[in-house]
């Protein structure tokens, strides 16, 4: 294949699985019975710029499948098939088929697939009975045309839109995305392609009164304007240390107001990192539609604070937790019909899926109205499966917690949907990488809440700069529980255990963070910071020389012969422009621990690595 | 490494003068301000700042059994290994210099010599030897450090 074609396919790829998310939202607004046409014309216009596309770039089996699909489409807008929950579905099978289509293609660009049970469904879609006949004829047409795939389904495609002279006019617009590579082979084709695209996006979304424009830039750009931004903002405070000793009041002034100004720079800047969860919370939408249908039970989700906006990164990775929080609300949570009816409530159960922000962290919401969870069920279930000892005395909130424990399902049968005892441990194990914490509020007979704090990104953090030895490290504040100046009676040293802080009745092993890292000048412990840990499995306390301060610190990689430095997860730049590490506390723990078990001090520890 | 490219830049590490590919040195810069790495082997000089990027600095001098003595010459020089970057401290920068395949000759074989690994090639200017140096292969060690 020869490299302008492949980069033609690539850039179709792309593009389609862009529109193809785009429109989902219109299949599922269909169904809830807001029919209009616009729904309708943005689905039309999605299959039918594929369609084009598709055969332009050579996926021919994709522009076959489109045009089946542009066919059924015009019959539920020409209104000979109602919009109802069978003909949404068999579109949703079809948007899924497509993305599996593209997703399939864009691995392997001779992928090939069988949509045929598709194709014949769509074909042979009867609406209830079959009592209307007139408008038939044109989609028996239609139908006819499509059933020998050699007939050029371009050609076709204008006799059916022929009717709708509004349609046409429309068609005129997008239709260009679709013409410009076959009209033009030889010009560069990601230009000719991409270019037009996101005007038909645009279009696309062109019911809402104001549309705001929307630029796709590539993340590197971005990263690279965030570096420059991060220095500007140093230098910055270089200078506005140095203006005391400068004697011309203009020049203290601009320094003044250039300071302001790289600040809101830098906040700008980082905004652009930033997306709303919208597309995210769309795709919810979906898994709660199809939950409920393979569990044969009504439940509607509601959607609050789309438009809250968090960090790109964060985002794709909260998708996962999500999916399965739902499945698991729409599983668990709500009850059968029988059993809600029964106990007085709605046939109909809800989940509210919320977004917000909350004293700078992102709070996600998975909120159901269903049976709540039962703690000591809980609490029965957990010690049934040897997950904990017997007798424990657990607080509601601990009880609750248990459901993250690994190997832990509540439910007896075991379901297609959720109920393998994977899934909610993966969710917190998954949150936790986000620096983020997921907490369980639920009342029996009411429902549950699953509340997720997520950090706003990934790449600032709140940091507490320690020194120790005269280095500075960054320790993350999320792992900082609090701080303390050790007093003698409250230290321990255990030959067996080490060193053990002793703190309102906790023995925490207590951690040198000068040790770990090698460091000589030790001072006593009492003159030391002690800094208790709880983010692990296990709290431990961590001593360092003294705390400088508290600061928002940008995160940066650290080159590839540093990546496997243990102890550390990134570096930053501090206030004087000058790098530090940023602690991984976690790992200290674990190096504790193994030097714990094995007395004989570990080998190979005197390289970085 | 080398390309099809002939130049080369001429630096100073101890009293010796190396050659390096040109096309491998992104910039040159005055030494920075640099954060040790605890524990890191003793040719890491640390990390440093560079616009807002974190740079890993090597010591060639120290990496390569030489003593590392910082002058107002000495000069970090940012390399592009592999498509990262990597800060290398050296003693002074020459000049650059255009090879001709006829100026360069084989090294002198004595198997004993511990940079030999290093060294590519030798070629003469004003009556002096230069070495040319694999950097990536001198740094190696100091990858897995």
């Amino acid at each position: 294949m020869e490299d302008f074609e492949k980069e033609l396919k690539i850039g179709f790829l792309e593009e389609a699985d862009q529109s193809l998310s785009d429109v989902e939202q219109c299949f599922l607004a269909l169904e809830t019975g807001s029919s209009d046409a616009e729904n309708l014309n943005k689905i039309f216009r999605l299959a039918h710029n594929l369609k084009g596309s598709s055969k332009a770039v050579g996926f021919a089996e994709m522009g076959d499948f489109t045009h089946e699909f542009e066919t059924f489409i015009l019959r539920i807008k020409n209104g000979e098939i109602p919009a109802d929950s069978s003909s949404v579905s068999l579109l949703l099978r079809c948007n899924d088929f497509l993305r599996d289509m593209v997703q399939g293609l864009k691995e392997n660009l001779d992928a090939s697939f069988d949509g045929s049970g598709l194709l014949s469904e769509m074909r042979n879609f009867q609406v209830g009975g079959s009592a209307e006949t007139e408008p038939e004829a044109e989609a028996e047409e239609a139908a006819d045309e499509s059933v020998e795939p050699a007939l050029e389904a371009h050609a076709s495609a204008p006799v059916e839109i022929e009717p709708n002279l509004d349609l046409l006019a429309e068609l005129m617009g997008t239709l260009q995305p679709a013409a410009a590579p076959v009209a033009a082979p030889a010009v560069p084709a990601p230009v000719a392609s991409s270019a037009p695209a996101p005007a038909a996006a645009a279009s696309a979304n062109g019911h809402a009164a104001v549309v705001e424009e929307t630029l796709r830039v590539s993340v590197s750009k971005v990263e690279t304007l965030l570096n420059a931004v991060g220095e500007l903002v140093i230098l910055q405070s270089v200078l506005r240390e140095q203006i005391a000793s400068v004697d011309s009041s203009l020049v203290r002034k601009t320094v003044l107001q250039m300071g302001k100004l790289s600040k809101e720079l830098q906040d700008v800047s980082m905004g652009l990192r930033m997306v709303p969860v919208k597309p995210t919370f769309q795709k919810m939408q979906r898994i709660v539609r199809d939950t409920a249908k393979a569990l044969n039970k009504d439940v509607s989700i509601q959607l609050t604070g789309e438009e809250t906006e968090i960090d790109k990164t964060v985002l794709e990775k909260i998708n996962d937790p999500l999916v399965h929080l739902i499945r698991n609300s729409v599983d668990h949570g709500i009850e059968s019909a029988d059993k809600r009816k029964a106990a007085g409530k709605s046939e109909k159960g809800h989940v509210t899926l919320s977004a917000s922000h909350r004293s700078g962290k992102l709070v996600i919401e998975v909120r159901d109205d269903g049976g709540g969870l039962n703690g000591a069920k809980l609490q029965k279930k957990a010690e049934e499966k040897g997950l904990i000892k017997p007798g424990l005395t657990l607080s509601e909130k601990e009880a609750f917690n248990l459901i993250f424990l690994p190997g832990f399902s509540t439910k007896e049968q075991v379901t297609d949907v959720s109920g393998r005892g994977v899934g909610m441990d993966v969710v917190r194990t998954n949150i936790k990488d986000l620096n983020g914490e997921v907490e369980i509020d639920s009342k029996i007979g009411e429902g549950t809440v699953f509340r997720i704090f997520l950090p706003l990104t990934l790449a600032i953090i709140d940091g507490m700069v320690v020194t120790q030895s005269s280095h500075r490290f960054v320790i993350p504040l999320a792992h900082v529980h609090e701080t303390l100046q050790p007093t003698e009676a409250q230290l321990q040293t255990n030959h067996q255990l080490g060193q053990i802080l002793m703190l309102r009745g906790e023995n925490l092993p207590l951690v040198r963070l000068g040790d770990f890292f090698g460091l000589s000048a030790q001072h006593p412990a009492t003159k030391m910071i002690a800094m208790v840990i709880r983010s692990g499995p296990q709290p431990f306390a961590m001593l360092v020389d003294d705390i400088v301060g508290q600061f928002q610190v940008v995160v940066k990689q650290l080159g590839p012969e540093l990546q496997n430095y243990k102890g550390v997860s990134g570096s930053t730049i501090l206030g004087d422009g000058k790098p530090a590490l940023i602690i991984e506390p976690l790992d200290l723990r674990h190096r504790k621990l193994s030097l714990a078990k094995v007395p004989t001090p570990p080998k190979g520890e005197g390289a970085a690595a | 490494m080398t390309g099809t490219d002939s130049r080369y830049l001429c630096i100073h590490l101890g009293n010796d003068e190396f050659a390096i590919p040109l096309l491998l040195v992104k910039e040159v810069i005055g030494l920075p301000d640099m954060t040790p790495i605890p524990q890191a082997a003793s040719h890491f000089s640390g990390i440093m700042n560079l616009r807002g990027k974190i740079i890993s600095v090597m010591d060639l001098r120290v990496k390569l059994g030489m003593k590392g003595q910082s002058t107002s010459e000495t000069t970090v020089i940012i390399l592009d290994i592999d498509g990262h970057s990597l800060g290398v401290v050296v003693d002074k920068v020459n000049s650059v210099q255009v090879l001709s395949p006829e100026m360069m000759s084989e090294k002198p074989a004595i198997d004993s010599t511990r940079a030999s690994e290093y060294i590519q090639g030798v070629f003469r200017r004003h009556d002096k030897i230069v070495l040319i140096l694999d950097v990536a292969k001198a740094l190696q060690a100091g990858k897995a450090a």
